[in-house]
């Protein structure tokens, strides 16, 4: 059972680059596979982020250009 | 055993470059498609090499798009344009790497001079003077940065100006340069920098870089599983993985990146300036043999001779029984060859690895054959 929010990106190069990114400004985001149901595509991978973080970690990837959606769940 | 066929592919690797391909084998899983702890080290390997490259080459990583080697990188570039009007103009010099699909591409062709026998300002000014006079109508513009037959060095950076201010897309092979020459994609205005693992940046065999500049989107080379989007009957929009289909050589790729550590630590200028001696040195003792030695000054460590009453094959022949490794003929590279007035040659191409006493022996070897 899961308890972080969760940011879906392009592919595992961005969840990389995104890890990294956030890491830098204290934030630990953990690289998951999405469900194939949580984007429209399906088989993503996705950052599970600290609920209390995710606000800023959206703000930081989107200063740094990197795409991501926000998974409802 | 002497190998001086480091143009070929350089030799030896380090150990850490051998060692890195086998325990990759052993410990990690395919990169991209799943997120376990297997898949994610492999993952983390591959990010962990674009980095290497996008530093080294003044790029993103995601940018950095890991191909099968200089050749599938250069086709890839070619072909994504196509759909593109306009001519192709490429050096006097180029490998059939560029030749061969640039003439497949079904478009007009031209050639411009790379002017071999000047030097410093004087031969970039009549460069860029006979690309312009060659200019008109011309979309793509591909050279070598060095030509992997007698080391001449083109003017990257300028071109690329040219380039840029004529609106003509720029593709730089640089098989023969990568981890030697200062080449920055961003400053170079290079669109698309296409390289092979397995030489200046001391790889194994079988991976390569296609490094794209900012701005740059081709269409997919080959279409198949990206490990995303899977429902999604197109590739994915973004690169690297747009551009990489299947499963990538992650063993090549850890092999590929502890090279391109191994070239930064020792400085690209560092190994440049080791090879330029070997191939200075080389090159007097040539001379004091009355060997012919192709082109006066040594702008890399690549020496390209011929002994008057042999033919080129029958040198590098004799060479190998005395345990030392050359290749003779054109190189892959006839226009190159035809540029010089060569009808095939032995090459000699230094390394790291190689020594000043090694070019004594050479030296000494190949008295025996024409003296």
């Amino acid at each position: 059972m899961t308890h972080g929010a969760r940011l879906a990106v392009s592919s595992v190069t961005y969840a990389i680059q995104a890890r990294e990114i956030l890491a830098k400004y204290g934030i630990t985001a953990n690289i998951v596979r999405l469900h194939p149901t949580e984007t429209p595509n399906g088989c993503a991978f996705g950052l599970e982020i600290p609920p209390r973080d995710i606000s800023r970690a959206a703000g930081l990837l989107a200063k740094a250009e990197i795409q991501f959606t926000k998974i409802q769940r | 055993m002497i190998y001086f066929d480091n143009a070929a592919t350089t030799y030896p690797k380090p150990p850490q470059v051998i060692r890195a391909v086998a325990d990759s084998i052993e410990h990690c899983g395919n990169p991209g498609r799943g997120a376990h702890s297997l898949a994610m080290r492999a993952a983390d390997e591959i990010y962990n090499c674009r980095k290497e490259a996008a530093e080294l080459f003044g790029a993103t990583p995601e940018r950095v798009i890991i191909t099968s080697g200089a050749t599938h990188s250069l086709n890839m570039a070619i072909t994504a344009h196509n759909s593109l009007d306009g001519t192709i103009l490429i050096s006097d010099l180029e490998h059939n790497s560029v030749l061969r699909p640039a003439l497949a591409s079904g478009k007009e062709v031209r050639i411009f001079n790379t002017s071999l026998y000047l030097y410093g300002e004087e031969r970039t000014a009549a460069i860029l003077a006979s690309i312009d006079s060659l200019s008109r109508g011309a979309s793509i513009l591909i050279t070598t940065a060095a030509s992997n037959i007698c080391g001449v060095t083109l003017p990257i950076r300028e071109i690329g100006e040219y380039c840029r201010e004529h609106g003509m897309l720029f593709i730089v092979d640089a098989s023969q340069a990568g981890g030697l020459y200062d080449i920055n994609v961003t400053r170079d205005c290079i669109d698309v920098l296409c390289l092979p693992g397995h030489k200046g940046l001391y790889g194994p065999m079988g991976c390569g870089l296609m490094i794209l500049g900012e701005n740059v989107t081709l269409p997919p080379y080959m279409h198949g599983g990206s490990g995303v989007d899977s429902r999604s009957k197109a590739m994915p929009e973004l690169p690297p993985e747009r551009y990489e289909a299947g499963t990538l050589p992650l063993p090549l790729i850890s092999g590929l990146r502890r090279g391109i550590e191994f070239v930064k630590k020792k400085t690209p200028r560092t190994i440049l300036e080791h090879e330029k001696k070997l191939a200075r040195q080389l090159k007097n003792e040539l001379e004091h043999q009355r060997i012919r030695v192709f082109l006066s000054k040594c702008e890399s460590g690549i020496v390209l001779f011929n002994i008057d009453g042999f033919e080129s094959e029958e040198v590098a022949e004799f060479l190998d029984k005395q345990g030392i490794c050359t290749r003779a003929g054109l190189h892959c590279a006839p226009l190159a060859h035809d540029t010089l007035g060569s009808t095939g040659a032995v090459r000699v191409s230094f390394g790291i690895y190689n020594t000043a006493e090694e070019v004594r022996e050479f030296s000494r070897k190949l008295r025996l054959l024409h003296k």
